[in-house]
């Protein structure tokens, strides 16, 4: 407990300083938020287009996709308000750069990963999301309780945690090999597969990304919860496989910092 | 011409030695063609869709996978070295050294395709003719037009990025401005969804816009969707393009250029 | 307080083909090299001392700086900083030293350098009371009290490193590792950054390695150098001693009245320069009276100096082995 608050503590620091840096270069921050408007017209225009069919995707309405897209939006914002961290991690393994961080002490995995955060990306995605969270919610006449919010927030937190686990792990190639740039191409791409709920998708693709590479549990599970479609085994699931995902992640940190510290120089 | 022949050959290099990341970034290119066969399938499978959008089924298929692999073609990149080069002093031995910076560029961005061509082209050829033995109405005369608008679309999507690049010597935090300034084209191209299903004003806009020609253009000739007539009209709006943004590109680079002598001394 | 055992570092790197044909090559197989950057290195070192790492580049110098502080592992050998392994990075152990390197900075760089060592202060647990004691102290030292509120952006080079150093002794660490804490700074920089080093070595009793190219550095700081080259100790001992290593000569410079041909002179001893009237001499210590006393009777002498041999010039030999291990 007294380290959690401890790590809480240093991310309040990262978040408020991160902040005041990017207030130094306000045009920065100002066309950082036009690049996340950018890409966020990208992702409306497949709702549009599903709009414009007006067809339902198996269970789901016009309406929950509404939904199910904002919180991909949502999620997506949290995600890039440190990824920044998560690129930046090639070049600075390939400068010795972690080399001043190693030497402090707490986990090397948080300092690297939360040290800067971007909130030009974080605001755009989080406004839109909700709203479009909150319409959705509305729209689709979505029960309102203390249960179904809770829960709704609980598997946004793990769809949260699942994140950062699930695409810290190509980055961590980059202790292996020197350029990276194609393996964030993919990582990126991997995630927009939520752009649509996994409906939409076939059985065994469905199944591949919910149980192999769990990259749908991120986005679909805190709405089909909601919905009341969750599986008892699918409710443990979401939460389980956050929590495996992040021991693979400090599994694997661990054993690139072990190549970082035995092959440089 | 030979300075330039050696440019080329060192942009392959350099394309070649970020084997993985090439590699990587290619097979990325894949997924959003999965997504969006994915939602259209599912779309025209459950609704009406060729009414609502006006292309066919199979057309729309096509479309998605082509504007996917012609954007990749014609995507550039060299903007952010432009802006290094301005910003970093670089740009000096570009000025003493009997080499026309814009030819410099061109020739080094062809280098850095070659790789890129090299797995795109066969991919092409495959498509085609599998729409082709699919009973697409694909004549040698159609392929000649496409292939064509292709290479005019490099050359205007390289014009295009030039002038951009060449902000820089305005602009101080131009890097993420890139950023949003790269998605929304490829947007507005039609890279992502052709743009005439959103209706007719979008679809003039397109015809009278030059960033139709990069992508949505050469995707419609092979398409069948235009006629000739529409495919001469598209053809001279191309090139009367590219004879825009060369002769702009030229101009923002002698007073750039002015600019820069006059600010760095 | 460190006892260093027999260490070794290796690391392999890939041979890049050079042209289009080497990068297609490469694609396929790349041959991987052996480098050997720190050979079978022995040493300890007292608490309070502070010693000097002399080395020309790529010497193993940082390599076993880095070992030291826990940042790379070694191939072999073994390494006892404090009780502890280092490579074992425990936080007890971090807690307990600290790193400044001339190169690298871990101060945020929009940012007034005060609220890099709030984090710090936030990172190392430290007491509100204490964190103010240590900062206004060190700052008082260090004079750059009116420098906490500036962004570090806009320091100069030499002010920047004083807030790297500032930062890295927030958690008043026992040991503390500097590698080129003065690189590229002015000399005024130089200069007042070993001041405050020395003082601060006095004060706290913090045992300190520094590596340098600069031989100021050293020659003002450290009672003792250790000397390495090509991965492998080749010195270890006061730095003083080492032109008595190499054979106690000693450099005449003798100006006369007019020009000489240099053979007159090589029968004094070994001719460095000669340039028209003056002429620098190297002679052998034990010979150093009777040249004296040849020259001043046989010549007709306008200025005459005897000098011990630059200590850079006696360590640029151990650089090319002319001198092994005694």
């Amino acid at each position: 407990m007294k380290k959690i608050v401890y790590y809480l503590k240093i991310m309040g620091v990262f978040a408020k300083y991160s902040l005041m840096s990017a207030l130094e270069y306000r045009i920065n921050f100002i066309t950082g938020i036009t690049v996340e408007m950018g890409w966020m017209l990208i992702k409306l225009l497949y709702v549009a287009i599903i709009y414009k069919a007006g067809t339902n995707i198996g269970i789901l309405t016009p309406d929950h996709i509404l939904l199910f897209v904002g919180i991909y939006l949502v999620l997506t914002g949290v995600y890039m308000l440190y990824s920044g961290n998560f690129s930046a991690l090639p070049g600075m393994v390939q400068h010795g750069e972690l080399d001043l961080y190693i030497v402090k002490p707490l986990s090397l995995q948080f300092l690297i990963t939360m040290r800067r955060l971007d909130f030009a990306y974080l605001l755009p995605d989080l406004a839109a999301g909700i709203i479009m969270i909150v319409t959705g919610w509305r729209l689709a006449e979505l029960p309102v309780g203390f249960l179904p919010i809770a829960g709704f927030l609980f598997y946004l937190l793990c769809g949260a945690l699942l994140t950062y686990s699930l695409f810290l792990l190509p980055y961590l190639l980059s202790f292996w090999t020197v350029s990276v740039g194609g393996i964030a191409d993919i990582s990126n791409a991997l995630w927009d597969f939520n752009n649509m709920p996994s409906l939409i998708y076939g059985k065994w693709f469905r199944r591949i990304g919910t149980y192999i590479l769990p990259i749908f549990v991120i986005t679909n599970f805190p709405g089909l919860f909601l919905m009341g479609e969750l599986s008892p085994f699918a409710c443990f699931w979401g939460a389980a496989a956050p929590l495996l995902f992040f021991a693979l992640s400090r599994a694997l940190w661990k054993f690139a910092l072990k190549r970082y510290s035995s092959a440089s120089s | 011409m030979n300075a330039y022949r050696c440019v080329f050959l060192m942009g392959i290099e350099q394309a070649l030695e970020y084997r993985v990341s090439f590699l990587l970034s290619m097979l990325s290119a894949l997924f959003p063609i999965i997504i969006q066969t994915t939602m259209w399938n599912y779309l025209y499978g459950h609704s009406d869709a060729s009414a609502v959008f006006g292309y066919e089924h199979g057309e729309i298929l096509m479309y998605s996978l082509l504007a996917v692999i012609v954007s990749q073609l014609v995507s550039t990149g060299f903007e952010w070295e432009i802006n290094s080069d301005i910003k970093l002093g670089g740009l000096n031995k570009y000025l003493v050294r009997p080499v026309g910076y814009n030819r410099y560029r061109f020739f080094w961005f062809l280098g850095q395709k070659v790789p890129r061509i090299m797995i795109i082209l066969p991919a092409i050829v495959i498509i085609t003719t599998a729409a082709f033995l699919q009973g697409m109405p694909i004549t040698v005369g159609r392929a000649a037009a496409f292939f064509l608008s292709l290479v005019l679309a490099i050359i205007l999507n390289f014009t295009i990025f030039f002038c951009i690049g060449l902000l820089a010597f305005w602009l101080t935090d131009v890097e993420k401005l890139f950023g949003t300034i790269s998605i929304v084209l490829t947007v507005i191209s039609g890279g992502v969804f052709p743009l005439d299903i959103f209706g007719k004003t979008a679809e003039i806009l397109t015809t009278l816009l030059p960033f139709g020609y990069t992508a949505q253009f050469p995707v419609n000739i092979i398409n069948g969707r235009f006629g000739w007539e529409r495919i001469g009209m598209g053809f001279a709006f191309q090139i009367g393009w590219i004879l825009f943004f060369l002769c702009l590109g030229n101009h923002l680079w002698k007073s750039g250029i002015r600019h820069y002598s006059a600010v760095s001394g | 307080m460190i006892t260093v055992e027999h260490l070794t570092k290796e690391f392999t790197y890939y041979r890049k083909a050079t042209g289009l044909r080497g990068s297609l090559h490469n694609i396929f197989h790349r041959e991987s090299l052996t480098k050997e950057a720190v050979r079978d290195i022995s040493f300890s070192v007292e608490e309070g001392e502070m010693i000097g790492f002399l080395g020309p580049n790529g010497a193993g110098k940082t390599t076993t700086l880095k070992m030291l502080s826990g940042i790379l592992y070694p191939t072999s050998g073994s390494v006892s900083v404090n009780g502890f392994t280092p490579w074992d990075r425990s936080a007890e152990f971090k807690r307990q030293i600290s790193i400044v390197m001339g190169q690298k900075n871990q101060l945020w760089w929009d940012l007034p350098a005060s609220d890099s060592f709030y984090l710090n202060k936030c990172i190392f647990g430290i007491s509100d009371s204490d964190y103010r004691d240590i900062v206004t102290e060190l700052a008082e030292l260090l004079d750059v009290k009116e420098l906490m509120n500036v962004q570090v952006r806009r320091l100069s080079l030499g002010e920047r490193m004083k807030m790297e150093i500032l930062a890295a002794l927030i958690h008043r660490p026992k040991i503390l590792f500097l590698d080129e804490p003065t690189i590229g700074l002015d000399l005024l920089s130089q200069q007042k950054i070993r001041e405050f080093l020395k003082i601060y070595n006095e004060q706290q009793k913090t045992t300190v390695i520094i590596t340098s190219h600069y031989m100021a550095d050293i020659e003002a700081l450290c009672s003792r150098t250790v000397i390495i080259n090509q991965g492998c100790l080749v010195y270890d001992g006061p730095l003083k001693e080492i032109n008595q290593l190499l054979g106690r000569r000693k450099l005449l410079s003798v100006k006369t009245a007019a020009p000489l041909n240099a053979k007159v002179w090589e029968t004094f001893g070994t001719v460095r320069e000669i340039n028209a009237a003056e002429v620098i001499l190297e002679v052998a210590q034990e010979n150093v009276k009777d040249a004296v006393s040849a020259i001043l009777s046989n010549l007709e002498i306008e200025d005459f100096t005897v000098t011990e041999i630059p200590i850079e010039e006696s360590i640029s030999r151990f650089y090319q082995k002319e001198v092994l291990v005694p």
